[in-house]
């Protein structure tokens, strides 16, 4: 059934553990993840909370795939109620966390209070506990995670851990495992950090997951990797290059975004691409988390001596080409610094540019930079020390660990926050790509590419090229792209393995994963189920159809050159369609009729 | 005229070059200057941007930044004022 059939909650007010069993026929419907941790948060978290408050939750979920040899089966979810966003959170990683946490005997984890003192939370073979991490706060990601693994005594045992950005509750704190993983977006750290919770180490037996239909299943995987193998995108571009090799496409397209969306194109993108970090000899070799063929991951040792994990082409572009800098080895150092303080690379990156940007428009002051660098676009210098600044919350640092928005409100300058929903859009101009366009503009979490990448579609020519300028086609692709992810995100595998598969191959693991005996299309409603559940807890939480827009600057302002000169993200003709199509009344909500049909 | 030719990812990986130029007495399609290329680096570059005698999935022959797919194709007429990248299939986020 490829469930491990229970969960554990824990309850850091009174330090109680207990095992519970997972209710399967509610698994089944949210199949897992993403679906059914969010599934959970809705029944048990008033959407209105405070999300530091002790009653959020905070769910680390895998899926009925994660810990299977479905390719790429080894992610995780962590699902609560975002500080950043307002909206559900749903952050996604990979590594090995989250099939080793499938290998303990356990689909997910709840926590639920707060802790008076930091605590982490130990599973081994001798039992679940709680146990005091006084003497670990404080200290970095990788500090963290070598300590837990040797008190555990299990040599390889995994951790998910923060840092002191998830601690001091920066807005834009990650949740790390295995050291360079993240689930990175929306403010999961801080959660975590407000429930004075450090870490989770895992060491125990492993258990592999039992399979309805084994036969089935292996055959499944068998096709899967035939495809992954054959496609020269799984197969040849991302194992070479990793996510980076997307530089030089976005740029020569003319969305690379620069200096804070001021331009979209960048002068020195061949200092700084993907190319160039393995010209430069940087890329010492690839790196793949569980079960995966691809292995899209970077590691990276710099001339200063310097290794780590990445950087990725949207961490190397918000610190690169967004804040004007055009040096690898600063960029890639900042990518370290954030991996290590556990804060997300592109809140971090963009709320610098937005930094930038205002200080650039005289708003900022020399004087409150105190005896740090100037917040200059191209400074090498300053996107290292306020990352580390925002992560310790020191000087401005503490105003920039609020995001980009919070921040340039609070200079009465909340256009100059290129954010959707609060939350930091990623490296592509939506002006040159509509579909794109609304995609950011209705993703549940926010400004986010990974909720549906339609540049796939509009620029990558995957599954077929659509005219990014082209629009009536354009709420049928994105409705499809994110029930599709959905799904994904709620199965256990990585999104990087829909450059190769179709919703088929998906619902053929599901299948003889779970016994699920579900057609694609009904596959596809339970994605529909998903975005509609977490469409109804944001709106519960007080968001509504005026936050599905994108920042003034990208609906009114024309790219000033390249090929996109002239274009604007044309959302309010998109919008009107894409909720019809949905089934949502004229304010973007569910109707009652939508809500009947997909059993909510 | 020269058409300078933009090379990247795993091509200029493979060709060990990052940009090419073609000298032409007249503007071309977009097959021709692959052909052209072809010429300097060798057959194996058609393997990697055709199939079939079409652009192979997910290739990216770009004109001016803009898929050479959305315009006409194999068949769309390039000279010396346009800016030519080809990219191998890519994907990443």
């Amino acid at each position: 059934m490829a469930y491990a059939g229970k969960f554990l909650r824990v309850n850091l007010t009174s330090g109680a553990v207990t095992t519970e069993k997972l209710d399967l026929e509610k698994a089944q419907k949210f199949i897992g993840g993403r679906g059914l941790g969010t599934k959970i948060l809705c029944d048990e978290v008033d959407p209105r909370v405070d999300a530091f408050a002790p009653e959020n939750k905070l769910i680390f979920a895998t899926g009925p795939l994660s810990g299977t040899t479905a390719p790429t089966g080894g992610r995780y979810m962590v699902i609560t109620k975002s500080p950043l966003t307002g909206t559900v959170a749903s952050s996604n990683s990979g590594g090995f966390f989250g099939a080793q946490l499938k290998f303990a005997g356990y689909d997910l984890i709840i926590f639920e209070g707060r802790s008076e003192k930091p605590v982490y939370l130990s599973i081994l073979d001798s039992g679940v506990v709680l146990k005091d991490a006084t003497s670990l706060w404080g200290k970095t990601v990788s500090d963290t995670t070598d300590a837990l693994v040797l008190e555990s005594g299990i040599k390889d045992a995994r951790v998910a851990c923060i840092g002191p950005a998830g601690e001091n509750l920066c807005l834009m704190a990650s949740i790390m495992n295995d050291k360079g993983r993240a689930a990175g977006r929306s403010g999961v750290g801080a959660v975590m950090g407000s429930k004075n919770l450090k870490g989770i180490v895992i060491g125990t037996t492993k258990t592999k997951p039992s399979l309805s239909d084994e036969a089935a299943f292996k055959e499944a995987v068998k096709e899967c990797l035939k495809r992954i193998k054959e496609d020269p995108v799984t197969n040849q571009g991302l194992p070479t290059f990793g996510t980076k090799v997307l530089d030089n496409i976005i740029n020569s397209s003319g969305m690379y975004p620069c200096n804070n969306f001021q331009s979209s194109s960048f002068p020195d993108v061949n200092e700084v691409c993907g190319e160039a970090l393995v010209e430069k000899g940087y890329l010492k070799k690839k790196k793949g988390c569980f079960g995966c063929p691809i292995a899209c991951g970077r590691d990276v040792t710099l001339p200063t001596g310097a290794k780590g994990e990445g950087p990725e082409y949207e961490s190397g572009w918000c610190y690169g080409a967004l804040c004007g800098v055009n040096d690898l080895i600063a960029i890639t150092e900042a990518n370290f610094l954030c991996n290590d303080l556990g804060l997300d690379t592109i809140s971090a990156g963009v709320t610098i540019a937005t930094a930038m940007e205002l200080y650039e428009k005289g708003l900022i002051k020399r004087e409150e930079f105190g005896k740090g660098p100037e917040l200059k676009f191209g400074s090498s210098e300053a996107i290292l020390y306020y990352t580390s600044a925002m992560a310790y919350k020191q000087g401005i640092g503490a105003k920039l660990a609020q995001g980009s928005y919070r921040f340039a409100e609070s200079y009465g300058r909340a256009d100059v926050s290129m954010t959707v929903k609060k939350q930091e859009l990623p490296a592509y101009d939506p002006r040159g790509v509509q579909g794109q366009a609304l995609a950011f503009a209705t993703s549940n979490r926010g400004g986010c590419h990974v909720r549906a990448y339609l540049i796939s579609l509009e620029i990558l020519a995957h599954p077929q090229q659509v005219d990014p300028q082209e629009m009536a086609s354009k709420p049928a692709w994105v409705k499809a792209f994110q029930d599709l992810t959905a799904v994904i995100d709620s199965a256990g595998m990585c999104l990087f393995t829909s450059f190769a598969l179709g919703a088929g191959e998906y619902n053929a693991l599901l299948n003889a994963a779970t016994g699920s005996k579900s057609t694609t299309d009904q596959m596809m409603a339970i994605g529909e189920r998903i975005w509609n559940l977490e469409r109804q807890f944001n709106l519960k939480s007080g968001l509504t159809a005026a936050d599905d827009t994108l920042p003034a600057r990208l609906l009114k302002e024309p790219i000033k050159e390249g090929p996109n000169k002239g274009n604007v993200a044309r959302l309010s003709e998109l919008l009107p369609a894409y909720y019809n199509l949905r089934g949502w009344s004229a304010d973007g909500v569910p109707t009652p009729q939508k809500l009947a049909e997909l059993g909510l | 005229m020269i058409i300078r030719v933009g090379l990247f990812s795993l091509l200029r990986l493979k060709f060990g070059v990052s940009s090419l130029d073609i000298e032409t007495e007249r503007s071309v399609s977009m097959k021709q200057l692959i052909d052209l290329a072809a010429a300097k680096l060798g057959n194996e570059l058609k393997d990697q941007l055709l199939a079939d005698g079409a652009i192979r999935k997910g290739t990216l022959l770009l004109v001016n930044g803009r898929n050479a797919l959305l315009m006409e194709g194999l068949d769309t007429m390039i000279d010396e004022r346009n800016e030519i990248s080809f990219f191998p299939p890519s994907g990443g986020g």
